[in-house]
């Protein structure tokens, strides 16, 4: 293996090791290669899987902690706080995914629809008579933003905030060192948590309070028992951090990647219901969120016969599991008529699955269809480059577009 | 000519709620109100609904759906007058 690849393993609270090396358009061979060269690896400080069977079956024995244990009293993203529901495990997970679980299925979810579609619209009504965009400052970054904003019940109008905290927390935290980049995110999560408190004042005194989401949580109850306000702004947080940067990054990656193949992007203009699988296949190959922390309360013996010591810190790579060919054949290649079996771990799996997968989905979905049906045919910019970044969330962070313009005849004119 | 069957069942405790079985095959499975799987048909008949319960499955990240296709002649009460 590669030093400075075996180093993102043999580190792995550092996040500034797991910044560069995957910072690459095609990773996938890398993590062909790795995956070939060892089922998986262990050094002083964790246990790292790549293999799918390990991985998936790992977060689903109860005697597995998530972030939360395996993060001890460092919490994610700079909060100060245990982030709900992500970092807390057991029973007590259990209860707040019961609560947040309806909140966030599919059917609740494509109630959203209608306004996601007319917001994706909007913003494509911004730069389409152009010709051409940086699509991750346009589009990527704020869609999911505005979605968000909806969703929540929180005025559009606190769109630059949640920029700003996307880009400070999860985008890019800002300093030289581990240290640095952590009082970055420390400062952005402490901003981010008065002003959902703020909010929650504002809906309380409110006689006619916003429907949303926040409104629904400040009216929940777990068994009877209203939450406390600490417990609303931890969830809440997880909600804010989790709904902007990671599905932007997502839509970075599925439209770069169709940047460069002009075949792909007409087979998909031609059939726009070819959308969900496109995005499930990008979702397997690109992997986001590439890799997750646990940590083992007792010895565990997995079926593959790994064993992981109790107290032992695991390293799983969601995006090495997904080029599993024991589970997904010829892994590296995108074949987007994989649906007769695709069950990548993009989204996790086990306790911690995503709780926002589904409204992940509808976003990706309603993006790249609105997207292709406006704009059949575009292309990275020539002379320029996409500009991928491996950390915390993969994305393409610089993504420069250029497309025919709408003709005379209101559709793409020379080119399409 | 052959009928396909299939009996079809989830195990809830390893259902974690991904949703793929009922986005992709909805004949077939549906969800509770916390998006997590329930079968809307334990024995599917016909090719076609077995394929779909078949796609379900596949797609599932946990394992948690099985499929298993009932062999038609050891279930003929009266056997083909051929």
């Amino acid at each position: 293996m590669k030093p400075e690849i075996a180093k993102v393993f043999d580190d792995p609270l550092d996040l500034g090791h797991f910044r560069e090396p995957f910072a690459m358009e095609t990773p996938q061979e890398v993590w062909r290669a790795i995956q070939d060269e060892a089922p998986y690896l262990r050094t002083d400080s964790c246990i790292t899987l790549f293999r799918f069977a390990d991985c998936a079956e790992v977060n689903r024995r109860p005697e597995v902690l998530g972030f939360g244990g395996a993060l001890g009293d460092e919490h994610l993203l700079g909060s100060e706080r245990k982030l709900i529901p992500e970092e807390v495990d057991g029973p007590e997970h259990k209860k707040y995914r019961r609560l947040l679980d309806p909140m966030f299925a599919p059917r609740r979810m494509e109630l959203l629809e209608e306004s996601v579609t007319s917001l994706t619209n909007e913003l494509i009504d911004q730069f389409i008579a152009r010709g051409e965009v940086e699509l991750y400052e346009e589009f990527c970054k704020l869609l999911p933003c505005i979605a968000f904003l909806r969703l929540m019940g929180l005025p559009a109008s606190d769109l630059e905030f949640f920029l700003t905290i996307g880009t400070g927390i999860i985008g890019k935290p800002e300093g030289d060192t581990a240290d640095e980049r952590l009082a970055f995110q420390q400062n952005a999560g402490a901003r981010l948590a008065r002003y959902i408190n703020e909010a929650l004042d504002g809906l309380q005194t409110d006689p006619d309070p916003p429907d949303g989401l926040l409104l629904s949580l400040l009216r929940a109850d777990i068994d009877g028992v209203p939450m406390a306000r600490d417990e609303i702004i931890d969830i809440s947080y997880l909600l804010v951090l989790a709904g902007l940067e990671t599905i932007s990054s997502a839509l970075s990656l599925i439209v770069a990647w169709l940047a460069r193949r002009p075949e792909e992007q007409a087979a998909i203009a031609a059939d726009l219901s070819l959308v969900p699988d496109v995005v499930e296949e990008l979702l397997r190959l690109e992997a986001p969120t590439p890799r997750a922390l646990r940590r083992a309360t007792t010895e565990i013996t997995l079926k593959s016969g790994i064993t992981i010591h109790a107290g032992e810190l695991i390293q799983i790579w969601w995006g090495i599991a997904n080029v599993d060919p024991e589970v997904f054949p010829e892994p590296t290649r995108v074949d987007f008529h994989r649906k007769g079996k695709n069950r990548h771990l993009s989204f996790a799996n086990g306790f911690h699955r995503c709780l926002g997968s589904h409204l992940a989905r509808l976003e990706l979905n309603i993006g790249l269809t609105e997207l292709t049906r406006r704009i059949p045919s575009y292309a990275i910019k020539p002379g320029e480059e996409a500009v991928y970044r491996a950390a915390p969330a993969r994305h393409v962070e610089y993504l420069p577009l250029v497309f025919p313009t709408e003709g005379p005849n209101g559709r793409q004119g020379a080119g399409s | 000519m052959q009928m396909a069957s299939a009996k079809v069942t989830v195990d809830r405790e390893l259902c974690f709620g991904h949703g793929r079985c009922y986005a992709l095959a909805p004949r077939v499975y549906s969800e509770d109100e916390g998006g997590y799987c329930l079968i809307s048909r334990e024995v599917v008949d016909g090719a076609e609904l077995v394929e779909e319960a078949l796609i379900g499955q596949t797609n599932c990240p946990e394992n948690a759906i099985e499929v298993t296709l009932i062999d038609e002649s050891t279930l003929e009460d009266h056997p083909d007058e051929a």
